[in-house]
């Protein structure tokens, strides 16, 4: 069943007079019991869909979609009250740089103990309440593999290590039960162990507790060991999505290809220092945006087709947006 | 053949500080050995507060070190701060926000170098600096650009441009692709096995992504806990483990790979 | 047209130009800046435009109000004082008095302070530390009551009250460079110029120096109005300059006495040092919003 959708998302905004498309014509679902992997560079507007799904985003935006649903009800048409109080119950977002993330005057225990939502908590007088609230951050912080739960919880952010952190932020969005956890690069600059730490800790969420997950990041090792489908978004455009199977073995973009021909570990036959295949030129800034599709002043296999906006199309689940997709023969 | 550098026991002590006054940090380094020859890659991995910054910083010389030599082309370096140091074994700081001057063009970055360490009229400045904004794969008109108007694989060029315009023999880079977007990585890694091939580069380099460092090291140092634990040929290193520090590494990775 | 330069389509400026660009789009301080000129303007040239000497006394137009008043003459356009002398001149010169004694004040300042908050942000430990500590103590105090102190010291004049009121800015520029030259001391860029040779005095003047110019010239802007203000108190309690000088404090001090019947002797002096410190305020606020706003546009 599908709990997110979007379809279409288009987020306008005006720049010295001229309206800039942010995102154009993005389209995205979410099944249940998914980990779902969002992938784009710096540039192609992963933070800004973040922000739009949980209704974050400033008011000079213009956001207008075919569909931006959440369990069937329409999130743009939604009160702010309404927006707010699925925020605070069904999706739960989490994002990189825990500790700075997190209030650095505050011990651990009390920005965890604030997080509780009022009716988990059982007891009439305020001690029972306490205790009640203590006892469920101690269960949830166990589930999510911290040991020592005792001696890190009255600590401060910087005292602790960077796993720790990330670990309990995670802690802090599942105490609210949520359907979906969006999680904004959360393994960025972290060290091997760690990452692997997190994401064994996101499949072990996932398997358990059927959360889904959408894992917006641009690391592709990590994301090829979770996650069971992509969206590839380029500048603002969704260029492909599939599984993650199927697109690991058949990538039919163009750009899905570079992505994944920058990491050396996906292809075990590449030569040590051999050049890797890389697109040249640099990811456009919002002011020089290039008309039709965005890839098209970097692709190898670009025409004059591309000036115009290729559309979606999809081979058994796999859709891709590209008038020269690879393995395929062109329509 | 002779390597081009060799370290030899090289050992740093935190100074002494009056007890209440100064943090915890009793990390000690060393002694360390190492060596690399020319045109090959030699990569530093290891968990963060192993000491692998510590020994790139000891290496080019911004921190000096409590004991241990450092051999270059058979020429021990003395002190920490000296031209044949400044010359030939040049740093790449991690690329953040702080690692361009924002207040001075591109230009003045690359021209304050060749200022300082040769006798070069300005004119023959303005050339090599031309030529090493083309090598690196700028434009010549970047020389009037500032730091705001430099996309991130950009300045990451500048840095390495600033790097290589005293034509170093050594370059030693504490991740330089930690915060660059795949696409840019690759640019940057064909960039720099480009110039190694070229100019006979030897290269150190600290990273986490191991990916990178397979593809990319002839050789690969493991450290933890301020000494080198493993030091091996990548292909080997990579297969068969043997310290636990490294098989932690190793296994953590190769465990991402397969699902 | 054809035009050879097709892609450049924006321009890219140094950060000096941003800084303009930025600022001239925040139009209350272009405003600001059109006084300040007026004002400048007239401190140049204006004496050699008046009418009169400002100390000739036309002992038969004595007090005559400025000339829109039935009373007044278009000989003396703003009026005259209780000694006949005329009021536009007299402004014109204590303009340029009040004008280029607080810049000359706040550059004094601004040399001293600055030398002293470089060395003492290079260096580390007690040292540094102890001139900052002193120095905020200092801080704490109003300007014009150090100056005071200070004047009471070396006694009265234009000159002592300039120096006075110099010493009394110092510590904040101190303060400012010290903190500034010590955050930009730890950053990567400093440490590669420090790796390749340089030394302390050529790590300040060519890689700390671009930095922190637009930071002193806006707080050396505030300054300037800080002692333009000073200079005006220390005229009127006479301390600073001294009854025969044309200064616009003195002005005020001297038309108090014949304030009901001829109040535009005080009133236009004041209107001047009004308008003066306004527009420098203005201008100096518009430059620190430009220099805030001017990378990210």
């Amino acid at each position: 069943m599908i709990i997110l959708d979007i379809k279409n998302l288009t987020l306008e905004i005006e720049s010295n007079g001229v309206l800039i498309k942010a995102l154009d014509k993005v389209s995205l679902t979410i099944q249940e019991n998914e980990i779902r992997a969002l992938v784009g560079e710096s540039g192609s507007g992963k933070s800004l869909i973040v922000r739009a799904i949980s209704g974050a985003l400033p008011p000079q935006w213009i956001v207008t979609a075919d569909r931006l649903t959440w369990r069937g009800q329409n999130l743009i048409k939604m009160t702010r009250a309404q927006r707010q109080a699925i925020m605070r119950r069904d999706i739960a977002v989490i994002f990189q740089d825990p500790m700075a993330a997190l209030d650095p005057s505050a011990k651990l225990k009390d920005q965890m103990l604030e997080s509780v939502p009022r009716e988990f908590i059982e007891g009439r007088y305020f001690w029972q309440r306490y205790a009640s609230r203590l006892s469920i951050c101690h269960k949830i912080l166990h589930k999510v593999g911290i040991q020592n739960v005792e001696g890190c919880i009255n600590k401060y952010p910087h005292e602790v290590s960077a796993d720790i952190c990330q670990k309990f932020m995670i802690a802090m969005a599942l105490v609210s039960q949520p359907t979906l956890l969006i999680a904004d690069d959360p393994t960025r600059g972290m060290e091997t162990n760690t990452k692997k730490q997190i994401l064994a800790l996101f499949t072990r969420l996932n398997k358990t507790r059927n959360l889904s997950i959408l894992f917006v990041s641009h690391d592709l090792l990590a994301i090829s060991a979770m996650a069971h489908s992509m969206t590839v978004l380029y500048c603002g455009q969704t260029v492909e999505s599939g599984k993650m199977k199927a697109m690991r073995r058949r990538p039919l973009h163009p750009y899905t290809k570079a992505l994944m021909d920058s990491a050396p570990s996906f292809s075990p036959d590449l030569k040590p220092k051999s050049m890797l295949v890389a697109l040249d030129g640099t990811i456009p800034t919002l002011q020089h945006l290039p008309i039709g599709c965005r890839l098209g002043p970097r692709c190898p296999r670009a025409a004059k087709e591309c000036v115009q906006m290729p559309t979606e199309r999809s081979i058994n689940q796999h859709t891709y947006r590209c008038h020269y997709p690879m393995h395929v023969e062109p329509v | 053949m002779t390597p081009l550098l060799r370290i030899q026991q090289l050992t740093y002590n935190p100074p002494k500080r009056w007890e209440f006054l100064s943090p915890r940090s009793d990390f000690v380094l060393g002694p360390v050995d190492l060596h690399v020859n020319e045109s090959e890659t030699l990569a530093i991995i290891g968990s963060n507060d192993s000491g692998k910054s510590l020994l790139a910083k000891l290496i080019v010389g911004a921190v000096k070190p409590s004991s241990g030599e450092i051999i270059l082309n058979g020429q021990p370096i003395g002190t920490h701060q000296s031209k044949a140091r400044a010359n030939n074994i040049r740093m790449v700081f991690r690329h953040s926000a702080e690692s361009l001057n924002p207040g001075i063009s591109v230009g003045s970055m690359l021209d304050e170098p060749l200022r300082l360490n040769t006798q070069l009229s300005p004119a023959m400045r303005l050339e090599k600096v031309m030529q090493t904004l083309s090598l690196v794969g700028l434009m010549p008109d970047y020389y009037y650009f500032y730091k705001h108007m430099l996309s991130d694989g950009q300045q990451q060029r500048v840095a390495l441009a600033r790097a290589l315009i005293l034509d170093p023999q050594v370059i030693v880079a504490d991740e330089p692709f930690a915060a660059l977007d795949p696409s840019v990585r690759s640019q940057t890694v064909n960039l720099l096995l480009k110039l190694q091939a070229e100019l006979g580069l030897a290269f150190i380099f600290i990273s986490h992504n191991l990916g990178i460092v397979r593809h990319m090291a002839d050789r690969t140092i493991v450290m933890s806990g301020g000494q080198i634990v493993e030091s091996n040929l990548t292909q080997t290193l990579f297969t068969a483990p043997q310290h636990p520090s490294s098989q932690k590494l190793i296994y953590a990775h190769n465990s991402m790979l397969k699902f | 047209m054809l035009d050879a330069n097709l892609y450049e389509e924006e321009l890219h400026p140094t950060p000096l130009g941003a800084t303009w660009r930025e600022f001239k789009q925040r139009h209350v301080a272009v405003f600001g800046l059109v006084i300040l000129t007026i004002f400048i303007i007239v401190a140049i040239a204006g004496p050699l435009l008046s009418p009169y000497a400002p100390t000739t006394q036309h002992t038969n137009t004595l007090l005559i109000p400025p000339a829109w008043d039935d009373n007044g003459s278009i000989l003396h356009v703003l009026g005259t004082d209780a000694l006949g002398r005329d009021m536009l001149t007299r402004l014109f010169y204590g303009t340029q008095v009040t004008l280029f004694s607080s810049i000359v004040t706040v550059f004094i300042a601004l040399g001293l302070g600055v030398a002293m908050g470089v060395v003492a942000g290079m260096s580390k430990g007690l040292r540094s530390s102890f001139i900052n500590h002193v120095l905020d103590i200092l801080m704490l105090t109003p300007t014009l009551l150090i100056a005071i102190i200070i004047v009471a010291i070396l006694g009265t004049g234009l000159t002592n009250a300039m120096l006075a009121i110099g010493l009394a800015l110092v510590p904040r520029f101190v303060h400012l460079t010290r903190d500034f030259v010590r955050e930009e001391m730890n950053k990567d860029y400093i440490k590669t110029a420090r790796l390749d040779g340089a030394n302390l005095t050529q790590v300040f003047l060519f890689n700390i120096l671009p930095n922190m110019v637009e930071l002193l010239i806006v707080q050396g802007t505030l300054a300037i109005s800080v002692a333009i203000l000073d200079i005006s108190a220390l005229g009127f309690l006479n301390l600073g300059a001294q009854t025969l000088m044309p200064e616009l404090g003195v002005m005020i001090a001297e038309g108090l006495s014949t304030v009901y019947i001829a109040p535009w002797n005080i009133l236009l002096p004041g209107l001047t040092i009004f308008l003066m410190v306004l527009s420098i305020n203005i201008v100096g606020d518009g430059l620190r919003s430009a220099l805030r706003n001017r990378l990210t546009h």
